[in-house]
């Protein structure tokens, strides 16, 4: 596992990741702050504690907008050989992983509705222990994709 | 005997139906009772009359149940139809079935009947239960489904049965080192303590106490109860592994085992993707292992069902294994992680451990302060600990992995059991050149180590993708 995978993903995925994790930020400073706010009046807290879950949400806001959607495409990269599929992920944790074509059941595409707005979609390979994903290709790479590994898939097909 | 005409089960099946309801309903109509005689009194007309009602509705809606319940094997296929109010088919073809299991209850020991399941790779449950069989129908129906050339059971003389026993010291040991005997002591114990206080008994218990305290010394009597617990934890491991046997007839291995409710469990050799061997912490001092199978037919759920011989002793494993699974004998030698690990090991331990003795040590001024300093301390040794069981080993295509929570646990596997293979390191990591890999199985078990050096890691992924020879220069590309 010394050489990176060459292939990459779609570079909208960005824009996906940097949608959602404002949203996912806006939610959880929402939801923190009046939580916060409330037990701030029950329990005569200083003044400053209301501000920790802005900020936190900020904080959070600000990371997975400006800085991590780079970080995590630069970094996710795959290739398809006829005997395995090669994954390899991670902004902090570097992490590869190798999957056998015998040792896959089935293959699907999915698609969310943001992922959707921008043509994207993702492809989910199953194993008889779990599912890996690669998270984001154009709707035809992805189709064609998901095509390619189900056939190779087929052909070295000896045990479960 | 014919199978393929709908068949209805053993007639002792409509008290087994009926039994059962009894049970699911125990609680309410427990309650029924109580509720019923604090509020008009004891009346011994109205229970008579009440529980006859009862026991004709239970006994009448078994005769029903097992009137429904019909059962034939048409064309390779087992069709089970069942249902009172809502009408159940299942259709389940001999290919799928992964296994057929023989369990026997207290009644169903008296009239030698059994409780047939049958078991297909999907799901926990088993796919179709027949729940009262004569045992030489039982023997039929898993004669004619499960996979032809596979099943001799009943040729125990023949060369290639291989047959060993429990005997009564190792069975004793094993009850008596089980953490299920622990447990039970510890559930009996907060088991009682909130029945008693449910019941309001806390100012009599307390001055029951007084007097045990003046008159008894509160040690011994803490040692007697724990003992007598502890007796009776062994007792129950004793009844539900008793005379355990384990056979293999061809490609199937068998266990069967209980004093009370005997169950027989089967599972064909090619299911099996790993051997676990598990060193309990009262177990390893002695030398004693148990041994596990991952097998992809049984769920995480179905936990018990993947034992495979309860103690064995360090020296005689190899020769159980050599016996009754060859394919996973292999000896292995393993080796250790680098020192560079075992730093990590203990800042692993160490850091949560003083993360939770920090406020302890602000906080709680009272007591000692030196004890919450304990804590990391301890933290640092159990990494320690765990650094020091852990180990691998590859030989052939045989892998070996050996880790520790606080059982010692190893993985003993083909290369071709692992379903994908995950290798992960932190820039911290990169830097002391160590990374960690993870593996998983079919049986949903994941295993792996962390700090392994990255050459090894290599190694180790080299190991993951020998298929075939011609697959190495893969590697290279």
């Amino acid at each position: 596992m010394r050489f990176e995978p060459g292939e990459r993903i779609d570079l909208r995925i960005m824009r996906v990741w940097k949608i959602s994790g404002f949203l996912e930020a806006v939610i959880l400073g929402t939801v923190g702050f009046v939580i916060v706010a409330l037990l701030f009046k029950k329990f005569n807290w200083p003044q400053w504690v209301p501000v920790l879950p802005v900020a936190a949400a900020l904080l959070y806001g600000g990371l997975e907008v400006a800085v991590l959607p780079r970080l995590r495409w630069e970094r996710w990269r795959y290739r398809i050989s006829t005997e395995e599929i090669y994954l390899q992920r991670g902004v902090w944790f570097i992490k590869r992983t190798l999957i056998p074509m015998t040792r896959i059941q089935h293959v699907d595409t999915a698609q969310g509705i943001l992922m959707r707005r921008y043509g994207l979609a993702a492809v989910n390979v199953s194993t008889a222990a779990g599912t890996h994903q690669i998270p984001a290709l154009s709707e035809e790479a992805a189709d064609e994709l998901r095509d390619r590994i189900a056939s190779l898939a087929r052909v070295s097909d000896d045990v479960v | 005997m014919m199978l393929s005409k709908p068949r209805r089960l053993h007639l002792l099946g409509i008290l087994l139906r009926a039994i059962k309801l009894l049970k699911d309903f125990l609680l309410p109509l427990v309650l029924l009772f109580v509720t019923q005689i604090l509020k008009r009194g004891y009346s011994l007309s109205w229970l008579m009359f009440t529980g006859t009602v009862i026991i004709l509705v239970l006994l009448a809606w078994g005769l029903i149940s097992w009137f429904r319940f019909t059962f034939r094997v048409e064309n390779e296929v087992l069709v089970v139809e069942q249902g009172v109010l809502i009408h159940k088919r299942s259709v389940i073809p001999r290919e799928r079935i992964q296994a057929i299991d023989l369990n026997q209850g207290v009644l169903h020991r008296l009239f030698n009947i059994v409780s047939v399941q049958v078991e297909t790779a999907g799901g926990d449950k088993p796919e179709a239960v027949l729940y009262a069989l004569s045992m030489s129908d039982a023997q039929l129906l898993r004669r004619r489904l499960l996979v032809s050339g596979v099943e001799e059971d009943r040729n125990y003389a023949g060369d290639a049965v291989a047959l060993k026993r429990l005997s009564l010291k190792e069975l004793f040991l094993f009850g008596a080192t089980s953490g299920g005997a622990l447990g039970l002591v510890l559930y009996l114990f907060s088991g009682a303590w909130t029945l008693l206080d449910d019941i309001g008994l806390e100012l009599d218990l307390q001055r029951y106490l007084m007097w045990v305290w003046d008159y008894v010394n509160p040690v011994y009597l803490a040692a007697f109860i724990i003992l007598v617990l502890w007796l009776l934890a062994v007792l129950g491991m004793i009844l539900k592994y008793g005379d355990f046997t384990l056979t293999r007839s061809g490609d199937r291995i068998q266990m069967v085992y209980g004093l009370l409710q005997r169950r027989q469990v089967s599972i064909p050799v090619g299911r099996i993707r790993a051997v676990r061997l598990v060193e309990g912490v009262l177990r390893q001092p002695l030398g004693y292992f148990t041994v596990h199978l991952e097998s992809a037919g049984y769920g995480p759920r179905s936990h018990e069902k993947t034992l495979f011989w309860p103690l064995v002793r360090k020296n005689e494993l190899v020769f159980l294994l050599n016996k009754f699974l060859p394919e996973f004998a292999a000896e292995i030698p393993l080796q250790p992680l680098p020192p560079a690990a075992g730093r990590r090991y203990m800042l692993r331990g160490f850091i949560p451990a003083a993360l939770l003795a920090l406020p302890i040590f602000i906080w709680l001024p009272w007591g000692e302060p030196a004890l919450a300093l304990l804590l990391p301390v301890l933290g640092g040794l159990w990494g320690f600990w765990k650094y020091k069981s852990a180990g691998w080993g590859v030989r052939g295509n045989m892998l070996a992995v050996r880790s520790r929570s606080v059982v010692r646990t190893t993985f003993v596997l083909p290369n071709r059991s692992a379903q994908s293979f995950s290798a992960e390191c932190t820039p911290w990591q990169h830097r002391a050149g160590l990374m960690s890999f993870k593996m998983d199985l079919a049986s949903q078990a994941i295993f792996g180590l962390d700090d392994v050096s990255s050459i090894d890691v290599q190694t180790l992924t080299n190991w993951f993708r020998r298929r075939k020879q011609s697959d190495i220069r893969l590697i290279e590309d």
